[in-house]
């Protein structure tokens, strides 16, 4: 006999991964593309990267489809507030997926799971824009400390990201439990 | 080992596909606009202004929104001032080498139009700002942007009522250049950096550390005369040829405020 579902994972608004959810999300979304644009983002001479790490956040919580779909909605609010192609978009779509895959492998219900995850993505987003731009020497004097940032935010980023997703707090998703 | 290809959305994928081929299309097309500025510039311009309230620690007082908007027209004017200074010291520089003189009055269509800075490009490795001015307000596409000392960059995107632009220290973005002094020519290139380089110069350039850099007005984009930056270091390696000269902008362009965006040329100089 199968499991006997609970209530608020039935309702569209409220379940996991539900239309409020995503609706919110992209909201979130376009907020941090704001806040990224002003100096509010600006910590220590860097700027913080709030919009990958909400992209790399939902992958986790969300899996390989919901990763992607998100990432590119991440890449495309960093694409047209620096005005440069869809380099972004491309980057973003596959960290979400890269991001989504981890889902299976990691045990989302420790915050902490976020901050290797975020470090690889920032690795990976600042070497492809680097090499495109040739800013080698800027990026060698900031690395550290734009990951450093981007870190500080993630476990907090991460946590609003999670409640978002499951906010009747009905933890059906996957990975392993802690 | 792709199984999860088999679980994507396809539909998604496509329409995913089609919008970013859309905004490819369109920032290659060259009708670059600034559309999520645009949509939220009240938003942009709240989130400047909270961040530059945070910054100088001072608390919201009335009478301060008058001294800004008199500390703005103040700049604004002390923009026109300095540029003028530094046109007439140019002028000064040919007349003393007999060479005719090159009036920048010919160069500039009007005068131009005081902007805000309301935002700064979202991530670490481009040099780009927002301004509260765009279309509606006559702002054009490759208009010149200066601030108090010199130049700030070009306008690269157009919205009706915010634009983009390009900061000189933007990576790869270029500049003809002579030196007041020498008047050896050289291309002023971003790098993404507070320090700029120069490049494409010839073997036997003369350039010195503290010489101040104009535009040359040679690619029609920039108009001659105006300042650039000074040179900060001059490093001659062995075998090279040239030697390498980096400059420091005149505008100190992370804390830039306020600009005056000067008219497109009309042409080719």
């Amino acid at each position: 006999m199968a499991a006997r579902i609970p209530p608020a994972t039935r309702d569209p608004l409220v379940r996991e991964g539900g239309v409020w959810a995503w609706m919110t999300g992209i909201g979130l979304l376009v907020v941090a593309g704001i806040i990224q644009s002003s100096d509010l983002a600006v910590w220590g001479g860097v700027r913080v990267d709030l919009t990958l790490v909400l992209a790399v956040s939902w992958g986790l919580v969300s899996g390989p489809r919901g990763g992607f779909a998100y990432g590119v909605v991440s890449g495309l609010v960093a694409d047209l507030l620096v005005g440069q192609s869809i380099m972004y978009t491309l980057l973003r779509a596959l960290l979400g997926v890269v991001a989504g895959l981890a889902r299976p492998m990691l045990n989302v219900h420790q915050p902490m799971v976020i901050l290797p995850l975020l470090l690889l993505a920032s690795m990976i987003q600042d070497l492809a824009v680097v090499a495109w731009l040739g800013s080698w020497t800027r990026w060698a004097a900031l690395w550290p400390w734009r990951i450093a940032a981007d870190l500080l935010v993630a476990v907090p980023v991460f946590l609003v990201v999670r409640r978002l997703w499951a906010p009747a707090g009905n933890w059906a998703m996957g990975g392993r439990r802690g | 080992m792709f199984s999860f290809l088999r679980r994507l959305p396809w539909l998604e994928v496509l329409l995913v596909a089609g919008l970013m081929l859309g905004a490819g299309l369109t920032s290659w097309a060259g009708g670059r606009s600034t559309l999520l500025p645009e949509a939220f510039k009240p938003l942009l311009a709240g989130a400047t202004s909270v961040a530059g309230g945070v910054r100088g620690g001072a608390g919201f007082v009335r009478d301060l929104e008058v001294l800004r908007t008199e500390n703005a027209s103040l700049s604004v004017e002390n923009v026109r001032l300095r540029s003028e200074l530094a046109r007439l010291a140019d002028v000064e520089h040919e007349l003393e080498r007999l060479r005719r003189l090159l009036s920048l009055e010919g160069q500039m269509q009007g005068v131009g139009r005081a902007a805000r800075v309301i935002g700064r490009s979202p991530d670490n490795w481009h040099a780009r700002v927002y301004l509260d001015r765009g279309a509606r307000d006559g702002v054009a596409l490759d208009a010149i942007v200066m601030a108090s000392g010199g130049v700030v960059g070009r306008i690269m995107a157009v919205g009706p009522g915010t634009s983009e632009v390009s900061l000189v220290t933007d990576p790869g973005n270029q500049v003809g250049c002579l030196d007041q002094r020498s008047r050896s020519a050289a291309i002023l290139v971003g790098t993404g950096e507070q320090v700029l380089e120069l490049r494409y110069m010839q073997q036997q350039v003369d350039f010195r550390m503290g010489d101040l850099l104009l535009t040359s007005g040679y690619g029609g984009v920039y108009p001659k005369g105006l300042p650039l930056g000074r040179v900060a270091r001059v490093i001659r390696q062995p075998n090279a040829i040239v030697p390498q000269v980096q400059v420091v902008p005149e505008v100190a362009l992370d804390e830039v405020e306020e600009v005056l965006v000067l008219d497109p040329l009309a042409g080719p100089l």
